[in-house]
């Protein structure tokens, strides 16, 4: 982010100040002050082989990896660039390689190099919040009710105060969770517990995972992936 | 005992067919690779099949996200030219990285049967791939030592790959021919250190005591040999199948 250089006129600090939060505000709400060229970012978004992987829209991911639609922008930047850093990795994929190396290999060239500014990170970020979330259909086997309600228990006691409601409204620097899938719900809460992701706030998480057994963490996936991410927040 | 190891190799090739290795994740359990290019496996099902380019066509369009709709791939070496690559050695390759016996995170979820398909699949993008017209302007190496480059590929690489970097298809010998730099010089790096595990072993036997400089020379001498001009696009050439 940028930082105020010290010594500079009151005026001129202040006037920086406001553009660092307008960037700001347009990255936490999606639209905001600086208008999205939708056109040019779904473009990027094509060209970086983002949609290779998160479909189309941000929309359907393929397997594992996780919806983008409607997500908060400001998370999106700081994951994606812990991703490119090499910050956020995770346990082993289907190819026994650490999750988001695969990622990292479509976005660094081999001599290092960066194939994506941070500015289009940025453009195709706040596009992606504006865009409406995906409402997942039902599991084939959903789990029973009195799992969800044990579920809807562990959700209100530990996850709520940082993920917002039913996961929906979550705090700056959080993800939205509403309606996520449950492959990628699960493989974030078990990298979480075992330090395998410990990039932005798993820190912060870390507690809540440590506590819970393999199948809370399933059926917790399950009512979260359960919850309608279009519902007003 | 080759016959064993053939027949081991052959085994774990059906698990990992079957969904058992690999899928869920368990890093430990791979396809053996001693055998250079063992018998067995999709690769040699899907060389007996008969390739239907218009499914080959389908199945490419998810291809085309990283190795664009041209299968050109990019300059900075990120992904491989693949147009105009021998049917046999793209079948090889991706039955491979689906296998896991070549290493390849980014490619790996889409070299699945969820994402593309059975071994049909593999036979036809295959073929649809290696019909494609080249790119006029692969990436070039820094062209400072070309005359070292020449003299190494003269000596270690034309016997498979041959005096114009056009491969061996029968012997799923790559064609290099017109591949971006950036590209050649990683995979020369990760068969010479072993991590492109579906390296052969002469290969790696061969270049065993290049150093520093040879790579850059060699590699930068390959990605100038051009592929003869009937297989190479106009520039600005779109592939009218993504268009």
């Amino acid at each position: 982010m940028m930082h105020a250089p010290t010594g500079l006129v009151p005026a001129v600090a202040s006037a920086m100040l406001a553009v660092t939060l307008a960037a700001s505000v347009s990255l936490a709400q999606g639209a905001g002050a600086a208008p999205v060229d939708a056109a040019a970012a779904k473009k990027l978004y094509m060209t970086r082989s983002c949609i290779a992987c998160h479909g189309k829209d941000g929309k359907k991911a393929i397997q594992d990896y996780p919806e983008l639609a409607g997500q908060r922008a400001d998370y999106m930047v700081a994951q994606i660039e812990d991703i490119l850093s090499g910050k956020r990795v995770g346990g082993p994929d289907g190819s026994g390689n650490p999750r988001a190396k695969g990622m990292r290999g479509a976005l660094i060239a081999p001599d290092g190099q960066r194939r994506i500014t941070e500015d289009e990170v940025k453009a195709i970020s706040v596009w992606l919040a504006t865009l409406e979330p995906l409402k997942h259909a039902a599991p084939a086997t959903p789990p029973t009710a009195e799992q969800l309600a044990a579920a809807g228990k562990i959700f209100t006691e530990k996850c709520e105060a940082c993920h917002g409601p039913a996961g929906r409204a979550p705090q700056e620097g959080f993800p939205s969770i509403a309606g996520q899938k449950h492959a990628y719900v699960v493989a974030q809460m078990k990298d979480i517990k075992s330090g395998a992701r410990a990039n932005g706030q798993s820190e912060a998480m870390k507690p809540f995972v440590d506590e819970l057994s393999d199948a809370d963490i399933e059926f917790l996936a399950a009512y979260i992936a359960a919850q309608d991410p279009t519902a007003p927040k | 005992m080759k016959r064993m190891k053939r027949a081991l190799s052959a085994g774990v090739a059906a698990l990992a067919l079957a969904g058992l290795v690999g899928a869920g994740g368990d890093p430990g359990e791979k396809t053996n690779v001693n055998v250079w290019n063992a018998e067995g496996g999709e690769k040699d099902e899907a060389m007996k099949l008969k390739p239907d380019l218009e499914n080959g066509k389908a199945v490419y369009e998810v291809c085309s996200a990283c190795h664009l709709p041209e299968g050109w791939g990019s300059k900075d070496g990120t992904f491989p030219q693949i147009a105009g690559q021998h049917f046999e050695v793209i079948i090889k390759q991706l039955s491979d990285i689906r296998a896991l016996n070549r290493d390849n995170p980014t490619m790996y979820p889409f070299a699945l049967p969820k994402e593309i398909g059975g071994v049909q699949s593999i036979t036809d993008v295959s073929a649809y791939i290696s019909k494609l017209p080249m790119t006029p302007e692969n990436g070039e190496g820094p062209g400072k030592d070309l005359e070292h480059g020449a003299k190494l590929y003269k000596e270690n690489c034309v016997k498979c790959h041959g005096d114009n970097g056009e491969g061996k298809h029968e012997k799923w010998f790559p064609l290099i021919q017109g591949q971006h730099f950036e590209y050649l010089i990683r995979q020369f790096r990760e068969i010479k250190s072993g991590k492109r595990r579906n390296s052969n072993p002469e290969m790696v036997k061969q270049i065993e005591g290049f150093n520093d400089r040879d790579v850059v020379a060699v590699m930068d001498y390959v990605s100038r040999l051009k592929p003869p001009k009937d297989r190479v696009a106009p520039p600005g050439w779109q592939n009218p199948d993504f268009k």
